[in-house]
């Protein structure tokens, strides 16, 4: 048994557990995680523990609120009030490793809800590097240490899978929550774009960022977005939301399910499909239809989308560009190529997620979800991060965020879904797009879904036996 | 299809301040080349007569 966070809270509410214990374990668990797996940068010990007899005190006087005393991890671009922001890097602002004067809304929203953050997790470098930044080192996969835990949000994932903590931060520019999600075993949303603000996040892309949690059950999903969601006054891009409503049926009559070929799958390991395959199977038991539905211009779209995002990467790191050589390569490799891109091309590249905008509202004129691979293989090998589509071995960035730009470009909701394991013994996963602020229907057909499977309870054997 | 040679990447790279050795030049230079089939399908294709010229539309989905 390895409680989520609704089990946890459950856990609290019948007195069989409570906060302080709970926050003690997952320091523990870290320290034991990070120690096989390279996951954390900093543990909150003092903080989280001072907070956790706030809680503890909160349940015994009956003042709990919705997450009460639930422990969290956080992506280290996030800020927390009090503690560094090292963006994974050696090179961040001004002043070093100083600590952080407040708290990212993001994490301001979960400890207003009562939820406490416990450790600062790895990324890589400013969220855009490779496996091995060179300030804190690759993150192992819980499931085969010989392999990466995935990225960006590399540390956020592994903690989760790792059974050190029930849910994490992280951010996506191009697959950052849902890829390592994907690889890790993980239920991972990347929201409507506006939909969660970015207020004290260090950012990538303006264009494409969004804020998303990392946990171990769609319910656990739904329950933490519904605490992130809404506006904040301070991020222009983040907008009055429409009310969440994430249906309790058991059923899925009346969803009508898109699942398109093309870009999507056409690099796609057997054992990924075979999952896909198997996650519309279940829907549609369950009630769904499949019905018509392509992107076109789908191919497109990782290439467009990393103009995009190196465009704005090279100017948001053009304040140093003087030390460009401290950073770690593979992020100057990466992002190198938006120094050149001309203004009429980036700018063509913008007006091209209208195009795919209305590719997908004419999906979503007949079908309420897009069922794609989150990404084509199971987890990268370490040291050189290359993934193996049935038996042949890509480039880590020609093949892992095929699938999950699209959602970066046009702003559509993504939920990475575990789907089983493949024959080597790693997770593999599929993704529900939804139409923007449909993130409630991608919730419920995920919900529904793991009401009927386990793959979401499959635990590596890194994890301890009877891990929070 | 054409794209700038790596000294003309270069010399654009020092005059917008970036300073990147030779090798991170090869780099961008295999990097444009490798875009410039998706880039040009955009260049040479019409805009959606809905709107879609201002970028504003991809903030922020309006439906037409």
């Amino acid at each position: 048994m390895s409680p989520d966070v609704t089990d946890l809270l459950d856990a609290y509410a019948a007195g069989d557990t409570d906060p302080v214990a709970a926050v003690d374990e997952a320091l523990s668990r870290l320290e034991a995680a990070h120690e096989a797996l390279n996951c954390t940068i900093r543990r909150l010990d003092d903080r989280a523990r001072a907070a956790a007899r706030e809680s503890a005190r909160r349940w015994a006087e009956g003042t709990a609120r919705p997450l009460e005393g639930v422990p969290f991890g956080v992506k280290d671009v996030i800020d927390v009030a009090g503690v560094p922001t090292t963006q994974g890097s050696w090179n961040h602002g001004l002043d070093g490793d100083a600590p952080a004067t407040a708290s990212a809304t993001v994490v301001r929203r979960l400890e207003d809800a009562g939820a406490i953050p416990v450790s600062k997790d790895a990324t890589t470098e400013f969220a855009v590097g490779g496996p091995h930044p060179p300030r804190f080192g690759a993150v192992r996969n819980p499931w085969d240490p010989g392999r990466w835990a995935g990225g960006s949000s590399t540390g956020s994932a592994a903690a989760v899978a790792a059974r050190a903590v029930p849910f994490a931060l992280g951010t996506d520019v191009g697959g950052s929550v849902r890829l390592p999600a994907a690889w890790c075993g993980l239920t991972g949303l990347k929201p409507t774009a506006g939909a969660i603000p970015r207020t004290g996040v260090f950012p990538l892309s303006w264009t494409t960022e969004s804020v998303g949690p990392l946990a171990r059950s769609a319910r656990d999903v739904a329950t933490l977005f519904g605490v992130l969601r809404g506006p904040d006054g301070a991020d222009p891009r983040s907008e009055p939301l429409p009310p969440l409503d994430v249906p309790s049926r058991a059923d899925l009559e009346g969803l009508r399910l898109a699942v398109p070929g093309g870009a999507f799958t056409e690099l796609c390991d057997g054992a990924v499909q075979a999952g896909v395959d198997h996650l519309v199977d279940e829907l549609v038991a369950a009630g769904a239809e499949v019905v018509p539905g392509e992107v076109p211009s789908a191919g497109d779209a990782l290439t467009i989308g990393y103009q995009i995002v190196f465009t704005e990467a090279a100017t948001l790191h053009r304040v140093d560009a003087d030390r460009w050589d401290t950073y770690d390569p593979v992020v100057v490799r990466r992002i190198s190529q938006g120094i050149v891109t001309p203004a009429v091309d980036y700018l063509r590249a913008l007006q091209f997620r209208v195009e795919l905008q209305r590719e997908l509202d004419a999906v979503f004129a007949g079908a309420d979800l897009l069922v794609v691979p989150t990404c084509p293989s199971t987890a990268p090998r370490l040291p050189d991060g290359t993934v193996v589509v049935d038996g042949q071995e890509y480039p880590l960035y020609a093949a892992q965020s095929r699938s999950t730009m699209l959602g970066n470009l046009t702003g559509a909701p993504g939920l990475a879904v575990p789907t089983g394991l493949a024959p080597d013994g790693c997770p593999v996963s599929a993704q529900l797009v939804a139409a923007p602020h449909r993130e409630a229907l991608a919730l419920w057909a995920a919900r529904v879904f793991q009401e009927r499977t386990a793959h979401h309870r499959a635990r590596p054997t890194t994890a301890p036996p009877s891990a929070p | 299809m054409s794209v700038p040679d790596r000294d003309e990447l270069a010399v654009l790279a020092a005059r917008l301040g970036y300073r990147v050795d030779d090798e991170i030049v090869d780099v961008m230079r295999a990097a444009v080349e490798a875009s410039e089939p998706a880039a040009a399908r955009l260049r040479s294709r019409p805009l959606p007569p809905d709107g879609a010229a201002d970028p504003a539309h991809g903030d922020r989905w309006v439906r037409p």
